[in-house]
């Protein structure tokens, strides 16, 4: 028996249980066979392999629901799991904010897989092992010392079934290449990462290899740099810490009502953003690592408008947080809603441009991390630290002069209205232990006076 | 869990037949099982957050992990198909790839020299959270939520989030290790955000963790606390005053000092991340540059790790490579005194681990990480510690906070705060107090530590590795005084 055999004869067991005690159910079975190679030092650390098949199950009895994972799939354990689960919904209190799934019937685009799985990624095996020591050398070419990354690839198949008789099923491969460089001056770094779901289709180790070498080069002998406001030129990834958490949580309708969100006391038709700022989020962009032609409840996937030219359109939503008329916007999430792919519109410049019409002493962001609110409430004040080759820009970015140990202080509304421009190109990222969580695909961004600060002792 | 050691055995034999040569190999059987309860401005929710709290509501993981060191290189699989065909593949693919990676090395990896155990260990205590009906559970956290039926001078969203979870281990090795773990935890997360309509807000997260069981857990009067909380958050957003200016002192509170022992001590002393084996992840670490016998910090600074404190959040007694565990004494007369090593870290220090492997399910590597890390108590009272303070600060716990990935540049922002005036601490609420400050900077300032009666403990997740780890840890300490600081 292969593994999706295997996996279909637990699913039906599993919906067989269900049926007899639950109002509405979901059942999501997920294969997946996945490598990770971790490298430091110019050295591979590790080469790791994810084989396993596991259900996501969403379960409801008269409004009270629960989500479950399980992957510990013995009929016996699966039965008791189950059977537990029945004593814990008739102990919940109802869930105020479950309404139903979606009816259907619908009608799912068939390309959408096509632009999502890659047979070649598949066969990669030993292959990649020779990527990222390609990637490697072409960063040690640009004049690291040192490189270290990961490398993650694989392919995942999803078998979705619920109470409302919706099936599907898709297949999905993953491509996620991140690699950090180092000189021997230790506090000069430069970061950059590739991601696709197609090895031929915008995916280029290599090339994120020589970016991050040029960067950590660039920051060699960095000083410690002055506080004060600056306007910040940031590229596509720092995004995923300062603008993207704003369309991908803040945006949330489930986040909303919680009141974690500092966007609490904003409603559609408020403008949050510069007109130059429009965001969707899209669950169908070609080699989007989160596209799939469907959502967990089965609704299809779709582009839907967050910001307009800078004002909320809407907040996305699943099928029971949609509003009276509406529908889920496919970004479910059962119990609530999750953002797919997260797309901000571009705009006239290429890097050396925005550099050129930054007006004010203007620094080089090139990642940040550790991004740290002091409160969710309004408006989102934090701070986001700098990692790798910060420059600050003079002559116009005819010079390059690396700086350190600033740290970025602003809120989220003060970064979306003081966007001054956007680059041409969109750039997808997908990185670890990002703010925002999901993929997102930016442009370079210029935003306007950002306070940094540095250590007093 | 019995039913599948014969085929934990199974893996490891096999991983050692047909002519494979491996230089060490490991099996690690485990179930992770959760439940987590949550309830969000007074209403049951279980499911999953979009937010950083949770990841999967309930759960039940059963499987298999497999590391095989093979010519140096480093290869591991992951399977929760616990079948003899699905585990011949897994090894053979562990094989080939620890080969491959071996092959591109040109210094091979290596396994510290350790002594094998065979033995049994658990945490200690009376009620097995997991066993607790869930009943009894709501009805805990009701109690706690309604703290928020009486009326406040401010509003407040809230959220409660509970987490009981149970691990069990199987683990064997090539050199015959043999050790089997039980260790059920409790934690409770309350994040509380005070709010003035149209005007301040302040947030507080917490974490209350334990192994010491429910019986442990219910007797701290986490209630009094939470109450004592939303008091003061109140407190802070009515009536703060700006921080003072020039050069002050400090006094950090329990809270602020467990998270700078953990952020700029114990993260730093990781010996992974100074061999640069984290560098794209975690980060490396100023130590990179110094040896041990490095002038970190005052003579009086000494913070300390040190897993085997029962009921403790970070509680193990033998780590995930079969180490058994102790306490590590990581800066000491504020000297660099020790590492925190695996066996992999150690071997390249040709020096023994001390037990820091750890990995939170079957699915992930066995990591340096940290498990309970704390400043050391000193000799002064409270008291004594504030009244000869001309003009300063009592920081007793932090909002937001981040640190830099060489761990040397930090920020703590003050929540709850108190001006001192002419030794003694005033009823002034201070707002938002910043405390920027450079790691050596930090322990070069440190003066004083309190006495072990001050002594307190917080519970946390340590985020780490790729894919991401929260990994259970205490933080902790006794007040501790910091002189001559600038406020950023």
């Amino acid at each position: 028996m292969d593994k999706a055999e295997k996996l279909n004869e637990v699913m039906e067991r599993a919906k067989k249980t269900l049926e007899r005690f639950c109002t509405d159910w979901a059942i999501k079975g997920i294969i997946r066979n996945e490598s990770q190679i971790r490298f430091s030092e110019n050295k591979i650390d590790i080469n790791k392999n994810w084989d396993d098949v596991r259900l996501n199950l969403f379960l409801s009895k008269k409004r009270r629901t629960i989500e479950m994972m399980i992957s510990d799939l013995r009929p016996g354990a699966i039965e008791k799991t189950l059977n537990d689960s029945e004593k814990l919904l008739d102990v919940a209190q109802r869930n105020s904010n479950y309404k139903r799934l979606p009816e259907g019937p619908f009608k799912y685009d068939n390309e959408i897989q096509n632009k999502i799985f890659d047979t070649k990624v598949v066969g990669l095996g030993e292959k990649a092992v020779d990527m990222v020591e390609e990637a490697t050398d072409a960063c040690i070419s640009q004049g690291a010392n040192r490189v270290a990354g990961s490398f993650f690839f694989g392919d995942a198949q999803f078998y979705l079934f619920n109470s409302k008789g919706l099936e599907g099923n898709y297949k999905r491969t993953n491509l996620n290449f991140r690699i950090r460089a180092f000189a021997k001056d230790m506090y000069a770094t430069g970061e950059a990462l590739s991601c696709s779901t197609h090895i031929d289709k915008k995916f280029d180790p290599v090339g994120a290899g020589k970016e991050a070498g040029i960067i950590c080069k660039q920051a060699i002998g960095g000083k410690k740099g002055k506080p004060g406001v600056y306007n910040l030129i940031i590229y596509p990834k720092v995004s995923t810490e300062l603008q993207a958490p704003t369309p991908a949580i803040g945006l949330n309708a489930y986040v909303k009502k919680m009141g974690l969100s500092w966007l609490v006391g904003k409603k559609e038709g408020d403008k949050i953003a510069d007109e130059k700022i429009s965001a969707w989020d899209d669950g169908t962009v070609e080699y989007g690592l989160d596209t799939s032609p469907f959502d967990d409840e089965l609704v299809p996937t779709q582009k839907t408008v967050l910001i307009d030219k800078g004002v909320i359109k809407q907040y996305f939503t699943n099928t029971s947080l949609a509003r009276k008329d509406e529908t889920s916007t496919a970004n479910a999430g059962i119990t609530m809603p999750k953002p797919s792919n997260t797309v901000f519109s571009t705009g006239d410049y290429n890097l050396e441009e925005l550099m050129e019409i930054s007006e004010k002493p203007t620094l080089l962001v090139t990642s940040t991390w550790y991004t740290r609110y002091q409160s969710y409430a309004p408006p989102g004040a934090l701070s986001s630290l700098p990692k790798d080759g910060m420059f600050l820009v003079k002559d116009k970015g005819k010079i390059l002069e690396p700086v350190r140990e600033l740290r970025i202080n602003s809120d989220h509304f003060h970064m979306l209205e003081n966007t001054l421009a956007l680059g041409k190109n969109l750039k997808q990222v997908n990185t670890w232990l990002s703010t925002s969580g999901n993929t997102i695909f930016a442009p370079y961004m210029l935003l306007g006076d950002i306070r940094m600060t540095t250590g007093t002792k | 869990m019995e039913e599948f050691k014969d085929l934990a055995e199974f893996a490891l034999e096999y991983a050692r037949e047909n002519g494979r040569t491996c230089d060490y190999a490991e099996v690690r059987l485990e179930n992770n099982n959760s439940d987590i309860l949550i309830f969000i401005n007074g209403k049951m929710h279980m499911g999953n957050l979009p937010i950083e709290l949770t990841t999967d509501a309930f759960s039940r993981k059963s499987g298999i992990n497999i590391r095989l060191l093979v010519n140096g290189g480093m290869g591991m699989v992951a399977t929760n198909i616990l079948n003899k065909e699905t585990i011949c593949d897994c090894v053979d693919h562990a094989y080939k790839t620890a080969k491959r990676s071996g092959a591109q090395r040109k210094s091979p990896l290596k396994m510290s020299e350790e002594k094998a155990y065979e033995v049994k260990w658990q945490s200690k205590y009376k009620i097995n959270p997991m066993a607790v009906p869930l009943e009894e559970k709501i009805t805990y956290l009701q109690d706690l939520i309604s703290i928020f039926s009486e009326k406040h001078p401010v509003n407040f969203i809230h959220i409660f989030v509970l987490i009981t979870e149970q691990r069990d281990t199987y683990f064997i090795t090539s050199e015959g290790s043999k050790i089997s773990s039980h260790v059920p935890r409790i934690a409770l997360i309350p994040v509380i955000i005070g709010v003035q309509p149209g005007g301040k807000n302040e947030q507080s997260y917490t974490t209350y963790g334990t192994t010491g069981g429910w019986d442990e857990f219910t007797s701290w009067n986490i209630k009094q606390k939470v109450e004592d909380k939303v008091k003061v958050l109140g407190d802070i957003i009515l009536k703060s005053k700006k921080s003072p200016e020039g050069e002050i002192d400090i006094i950090l509170g329990p809270d602020v000092a467990g998270i700078i022992s953990h952020e700029n001590c114990g993260h730093p002393h990781e010996a992974d991340r100074i061999l640069g084996r984290e560098g794209a992840q975690a980060g490396e670490s100023y130590l990179k540059e110094h040896e041990l016998g490095y002038k970190i910090g005052n003579e009086c600074v000494n913070v300390f790790e040190d897993p085997t404190i029962l009921g403790s959040y970070g509680f193990y007694l033998y780590d995930d490579e079969g180490v058994k565990a102790r306490r590590r004494e990581l800066i000491k007369d504020g000297i660099f005194n020790e590492m925190l090593h695996n066996r992999e870290t150690a071997a390249m220090f040709n020096i023994q681990s001390n037990a820091a492997a750890r990995a939170v399910a079957y699915d992930r590597e066995p990591l340096v990480r940290m498990a309970n890390t704390y400043f050391a108590p000193g000799d002064l009272s409270f008291e004594e510690m504030v009244e000869d303070v001309k003009l300063g600060i009592f920081m007793k716990s932090f909002t937001e906070w981040n640190i830099d990935d060489k761990r040397l540049q930090s920020k703590y922002v003050g929540q709850e705060a108190y001006l001192i005036e002419n030794g003694e601490i005033s009823n002034i609420f201070v707002l938002k107090p910043g405390l920027e400050i450079s790691t050596p900077g930090l322990f070069g300032s440190i003066d004083a530590q309190g006495k072990e009666e001050t002594m307190e403990w917080q519970g946390a997740f340590c985020g780490k590795s790729e894919p991401g780890q929260g990994c259970p840890v205490w933080t902790g300490g006794p007040a501790v005084r910091l002189r001559n600081v600038r406020l950023a």
